[in-house]
């Protein structure tokens, strides 16, 4: 402190230091200050933003998620509507109060024909009945499921679709099961409609308590960026439902071109609980 | 430096602030053994300013970092270190010449004038802290009260 020692001379200057440090001291204080308040409106400001982008995608899940709804709705009243319902009307007309008063071989002959329909009736049911809720899924899992699907669609001769998982010792709860079934079956869905592809080639495996589903395919596929672009559009009914059921299962789904840009591939990864589900 | 123990959420800080002040309590007796006593002691004052201004400033820097903190001018935290960071920045250069020059005519009003500058800054954002703070614990008094009357309904 020899330093800061003055004689009467430099009494002056000593008064314009005090003064000029003091202010500017002041200042540096004043600026950091400012400086974060303004930083901390800057993030709440950004925040909001952030916060609004996810209402708004929120809003066009919840909207796709309900149309996809109505469209199922609609679907399954056209099948009892348009299938069931005239073939139980044919089956009733089929055994009218007249039928008493007929000879036995047309009693019977009407009795078969009411059969056979009814027959057919269940079988319509049956068949809404496995589109809502595919059987094999339900007794046998994802895997035997998912193999069903993709020999039904080998068999078809139009592409060549195949499966293989690797570690699926341990099923997934069942409503875990069905969503990732669904969002498999609206690629697939998709793959056929749009991709043009040769070959559709479905994987599993576990890797850090997280469940993986790889796509590969060789058609025209989309990447990462179009599936955001689409996802924010009012279009892509089919994406956004695969998103909103991929949010359900708090899992991720990527899209993007093999290195060798000679196929597509679709990266599903769900959080598993191996504890819970055991 | 007991609100910097208690506001400062990192670890490695929170420890080494009892160090810190334990160290600086140890520097300022021996200091008192060297310095004449009639005289104003520049350098533990300048000390404590350097290492209150540096606390400060990490108190402003865990909050800029510290995304889950929002609204921070509306806590009583932040307008107290506004006044710790105002007064010590206020004060340092007069602290520093203190010791030296306080025999000289006009330096006794100019110390004056700055303390008391420093210190009305100081106490008017305590003030505004004290407020803040106080409708803080209303506001909780009040959502207690409101979580209790909602459990009797």
């Amino acid at each position: 402190m020899i330093f800061l020692q003055s004689t009467p001379s430099s009494q002056g200057s000593i008064t314009s230091v005090l003064f000029f440090g003091t202010i500017g001291m002041l200042v540096l204080a004043i600026g950091l200050v400012v400086f974060i308040v303004l930083h901390q409106r800057r993030v709440i400001k950004y925040q909001m933003q952030l916060q609004k982008l996810e209402d708004e995608q929120q809003k066009i899940l919840l909207n796709a998620s309900i149309r996809w709804q109505e469209e199922e709705r609609q679907r399954i009243a056209a099948d009892l509507h348009d299938d069931a319902g005239p073939l139980l009307a044919t089956a009733r007309l089929y055994l009218n109060e007249n039928l008493v008063h007929q000879d036995i071989n047309t009693q019977l002959q009407s009795i078969f024909s009411a059969k056979q329909i009814i027959d057919d009736t269940i079988q319509l049911i049956r068949n809404i009945s496995h589109s809502l809720m595919p059987p094999t899924l339900k007794n046998f899992g994802l895997e035997s499921a998912v193999n069903d699907l993709f020999q039904k669609l080998s068999g078809s001769g139009s592409i060549n679709a195949s499966s293989r998982f690797h570690d699926y010792r341990t099923r997934l709860r069942p409503e875990q099961e069905l969503l990732i079934f669904r969002v498999i079956q609206e690629l697939v869905n998709n793959i056929l409609k749009h991709s043009n592809a040769g070959f559709i080639h479905v994987t599993q495996n576990y890797n850090n308590d997280k469940f993986y589903i790889h796509i590969n395919h060789d058609g025209r596929g989309i990447t990462q960026s179009d599936f955001d672009k689409l996802n924010k559009s009012a279009t892509g009914l089919g994406l956004k439902n695969i998103q909103s059921r991929i949010k359900v299962l708090q899992g991720e789904i990527s899209f993007e071109k093999d290195l060798s840009q000679t196929y597509f591939k679709v990266s599903i990864a769900i959080p598993v609980d191996i504890e819970a589900i055991a | 430096m007991m609100i910097f123990f208690t506001i400062i959420k990192s670890t490695v800080v929170k420890k080494a602030i009892p160090v810190l002040a334990f160290s600086f309590l140890i520097f300022s007796l021996f200091d008192l053994t060297q310095t004449k006593a009639e005289s104003f002691d520049s350098l533990p004052t300048v000390v404590e300013c350097l290492i209150l201004i540096a606390l400060s400033i990490f108190y402003f820097y865990e909050q800029l970092t510290d995304s889950s903190s929002l609204f921070l001018y509306n806590t009583a935290n932040f307008w107290i270190i506004v006044g710790v960071i105002l007064f010590f920045s206020g004060s340092f250069f007069v602290f520093i010449y203190a010791q030296n020059n306080a025999h000289l005519p006009g330096f006794n009003t100019t110390f004056k004038l700055i303390m008391g500058v420093s210190s009305l800054i100081e106490n008017i954002l305590f003030l505004i802290a004290f407020i803040i703070a106080k409708n803080e614990s209303k506001s909780i008094k009040s959502d207690r009260i409101a979580s209790k009357t909602k459990f009797l309904l």
